[in-house]
């Protein structure tokens, strides 16, 4: 199908810039809902979208991966219970944890999240939100940690708003863990304002050590075209917070390209 | 995607012969009232009062076939000749969409009526097509899966038209606010519309509600999906192309939504038959967004010729309206479909109203690269027939005919029936009125207020 | 303190989607024995002191009152337990 022509020119970076060749995969599982949204940010992002699907056993050379909100197999056992047995998790989790080079960056948003905790790539787990209910807002954040491969474009302690969507987003962990989240400062979100869903410490999203892998329950690929995005003093649906994750990775991504470049 | 674990699913599938796997009652095992039979017993009473059909219609049907009806096609008719789907009664009112439209009206309508859903032209070759339907009686009795599964049919419905689905409304009345029983049915419509269509990514853009009396113990709960697509993509519904294969795909049949039908209990020699069937549907979203998934990718590969939902009357009407769309017939072998629950007669087969389901009909070329398609989503399918010559519908059941009808479109031949209006006790119209007063200090509005309601989306 | 353990499942005609999307993964996860799986609901009624015949009454009455839907779950058991 064809898809709905970008609104804006924030795909277009210059020609010849390490820019165009950072290829992003996205992430497809029975059940995924926001696949197209995820593509389209890291197209208005300026990289290029690659579709992974679940079941394929090779990560099709992408330099980096999203994987994005939405009910995989329904979410029936637990959110990212099934997800997390999926060929192309297996391969996603060597990458990431590979001991040599650099490891592959990994992004997961909301369901994303819940994978990536059930497949042990971040610490904590996450469980129905206190007030039990489903949750659409706009909610602002602070990006507490600014030196992972998908927050480095972002300022610390920077407020950003960008949508929250679900039912199952309050983020628990046991005490020695968060003691090390906080101590080590891994937590990268932190919710601003009143806390939306009862989550441990306020805690939004995390890193790992290695600042690779990041989960968030909010939705930074929903505000990344004016018009679309979340409420922000300049008018309605104009917030594209957002997009600053997705050109993170790739401005990541280039700045290692060219320092494999020059070795 | 990697062809290599496609095709070790594909094979996977292959291994289960859906034939062995479908746990269909041995043929057996039923009395199958075949055509021939029902030829050769004209005096053979069924049980068409208790089906909701009235006697002239019975007649009707007698005088159409040149026989008695078989019990599968007494079931087909049932209905076929419903309200739900074939609007006797109230078709008089929607002739007036048909009477009162002008070339205005319609000078960006790109289908109309007759087809799964409207489609209107956005400009730019873009166009979007949207559907409203109602779920009233399911939402009274089970409000939460009432609702959902509403929002599951008019999705499918916006699929079949070969769109993407963008989001969902749901314009309510529900009996007086005070009322105990609005109280049971509210809040269950509510989340049902909303926790069905968030779960395939849809968000529920808007709504109304009305609270009133005449609305007691019959609530309208009305779903509306929205889709959007290209000019080139819009699909129509139809079994055009003799030698077509005819394929039903998505979730099993089961029982569903014939639990007053339990009277073609008399198709079966075994007295404790049926075993029960269920009072309500349940929903299942996530099949639902693997159907929109997997339907989107067959169209987009130009896979099948065309795509019908199974909404009311499932099998029944599906092949019906594929056929009476097209131009030729169909022949069906019904133990082929796929069953959730064995001890289903072949009546109740062609009436289940299970969720989830689609048909389709493909060319013989692309059969192959359909069932790809179905490994890949992880989608059970069967291939139940193909399109025909024969300008009949012909359905068998292990190789005897139990359905032989022309393939003419059938709800159109319901007869019309007009139903008598009364006001209200204590009202001299018709017409809803609210009669609830503004009062201060109410958490619910009144109808009618503009006050926010979070508490509906 | 003893609990009165309160089991409901969906009814067995109805679809049970939870059930499904879990029998439809177990194969790929190298789990072939399984033929069907269904879903349902564990509740544990904590009780101060002994459980007395009332109590137990009023557990079965929230069961079918309140703990299940009987449009499409049924209570398949209450039995007590000693925790």
């Amino acid at each position: 199908m064809t898809e709905t022509p970008l609104i804006g020119e924030y795909s277009s970076s210059p020609d010849g810039t390490a820019l165009d060749g950072a290829r992003i995969g996205v992430v497809t599982f029975p059940g995924t809902l926001d696949d197209r949204d995820a593509a389209r940010a890291v197209r208005l992002g300026g990289g290029t979208a690659v579709p992974l699907w679940h079941a394929d056993d090779t990560l099709s050379d992408v330099d980096a991966v999203v994987i994005p909100g939405g009910f995989s197999y329904g979410d029936y056992l637990r959110a990212g219970a099934i997800s997390r047995f999926a060929p192309l998790m297996s391969r996603i989790t060597e990458a990431a944890t590979a001991d040599s080079g650099s490891p592959l960056p990994v992004l997961g948003i909301c369901n994303g999240f819940q994978i990536l905790t059930e497949a042990h790539l971040l610490p904590g787990s996450m469980i129905k939100n206190d007030h039990l209910k489903f949750r659409c807002a706009d909610q602002v954040l602070r990006v507490e940690n600014t030196s992972t491969a998908w927050t480095s474009q972002f300022t610390q302690d920077e407020l950003i708003t960008v949508p929250l969507k679900n039912q199952d987003g309050q983020y628990v962990a046991d005490e020695d863990t968060l003691t090390r989240l906080e101590g080590e400062g891994l937590v990268a979100f932190r919710y601003v304002g009143s806390n939306p869903n009862g989550s441990r410490h306020d805690i939004a999203g995390v890193t790992n050590a290695r600042g690779n892998v990041v989960g968030l329950m909010p939705h930074p690929e929903h505000a990344v075209e004016a018009g679309y995005g979340s409420d922000d003093s300049t008018g309605m649906r104009n917030g594209t917070d957002g997009l600053t994750v997705f050109t993170s990775i790739i401005s990541s991504l280039a700045g290692s390209h060219s320092e494999g470049g020059a070795l | 995607m990697s062809t290599e674990s496609t095709t070790r699913t594909a094979q996977d599938q292959s291994q289960d012969p859906s034939n062995d796997q479908s746990g269909h009652t041995p043929a057996s095992a039923f009395n199958i009232d075949t055509v021939e039979h029902a030829a050769a017993t004209p005096e053979t009473e069924l049980p068409w009062a208790e089906l909701g059909l009235k006697e002239d219609e019975y007649s009707r049907i007698r005088e159409i076939l040149g026989r008695r009806p078989t019990a599968a096609e007494l079931a087909m008719y049932s209905v076929m000749w419903s309200e739900h789907c074939s609007y006797k009664s109230s078709k008089v009112h929607l002739r007036q969409f048909g009477d009162k439209v002008t070339e205005e009206m319609t000078k960006d309508l790109m289908v109309g009526i007759g087809e799964n859903a409207g489609v209107t032209n956005l400009g730019d070759g873009w166009a979007v097509t949207f559907k409203i339907e109602s779920h009233n009686h399911p939402s009274y009795v089970e409000p939460y899966q009432g609702a959902a599964t509403g929002i599951g049919g008019i999705v499918r419905d916006i699929i079949s038209m070969g769109a993407r689905p963008v989001a969902v409304m749901d314009p309510l009345r529900f009996g007086d606010i005070d009322h105990p029983d609005t109280k049971r049915v509210l809040p269950g419509v509510v989340s049902g519309i909303g926790g069905y269509g968030n779960s395939l990514g849809l968000p529920n853009i808007g709504g109304e509600v009305v609270f009133d009396s005449v609305y007691q113990q019959n609530p309208l709960v009305n779903a509306l999906a929205v889709g959007v697509m290209r000019h080139e993509d819009i699909r129509l519904a139809n079994a055009s192309g003799v030698g077509n294969k005819v394929v039903l795909f998505g979730a099993r049949t089961g029982g569903d939504g014939i639990g007053g039908a339990s009277v073609l209990a008399s198709e079966s020699f075994d007295d404790t038959k049926p075993s029960k069937r269920p009072a309500v549907q349940v929903g299942d979203p996530f099949s639902e967004k693997v159907l929109i998934e997997c339907c989107l990718e067959l169209f987009h590969a130009e896979l099948v010729e065309g795509i019908q939902d199974l909404g009311a009357a499932g099998i029944s009407c599906a092949t019906s309206e594929l056929a009476s769309n097209g131009e030729g017939g169909m022949h069906v072998e019904l133990t082929d479909v796929l069953l959730r629950d064995p001890s289903l007669t072949p009546g109740e087969i062609l009436m289940s109203e299970s969720q989830e389901r689609m048909m389709a009909v493909v060319t013989p070329a692309n059969a192959e690269a359909f069932e790809k398609v179905m490994a890949k989503w992880g989608v059970e399918y069967s291939w139940l027939g193909e399109v025909t010559d024969t300008g009949r519908l012909i359905i068998e059941w292990d190789g005897e005919t139990i359905v032989d009808v022309t393939r003419a479109p059938w709800p159109t031949t319901a007869p019309s029936t007009s139903a008598r209006t009364t006001a209200p006790p204590g009202r001299t119209s018709c017409r809803p009125t609210p009669s609830a007063p503004p009062r201060r200090g109410r958490t619910c509005p009144p109808p009618g207020s503009s006050c926010a309601r979070p508490w509906l989306s | 303190m003893p609990r009165i353990v309160v089991e409901v499942m969906p009814k067995p005609e109805i679809l049970d989607p939870q059930g499904k999307a879990i029998a439809s993964a177990l194969p790929h996860l190298g789990f072939q024995d399984f033929s069907a799986v269904r879903q349902g609901k564990r509740f544990e009624l904590s009780v101060d002191g002994e459980v007395t015949d009332e109590a137990l009454a009023q557990a079965r009455k929230a069961a079918e009152e309140m703990l299940s839907n009987p449009v499409i779950e049924d209570v398949v058991d209450v039995r007590v337990e000693d925790a």
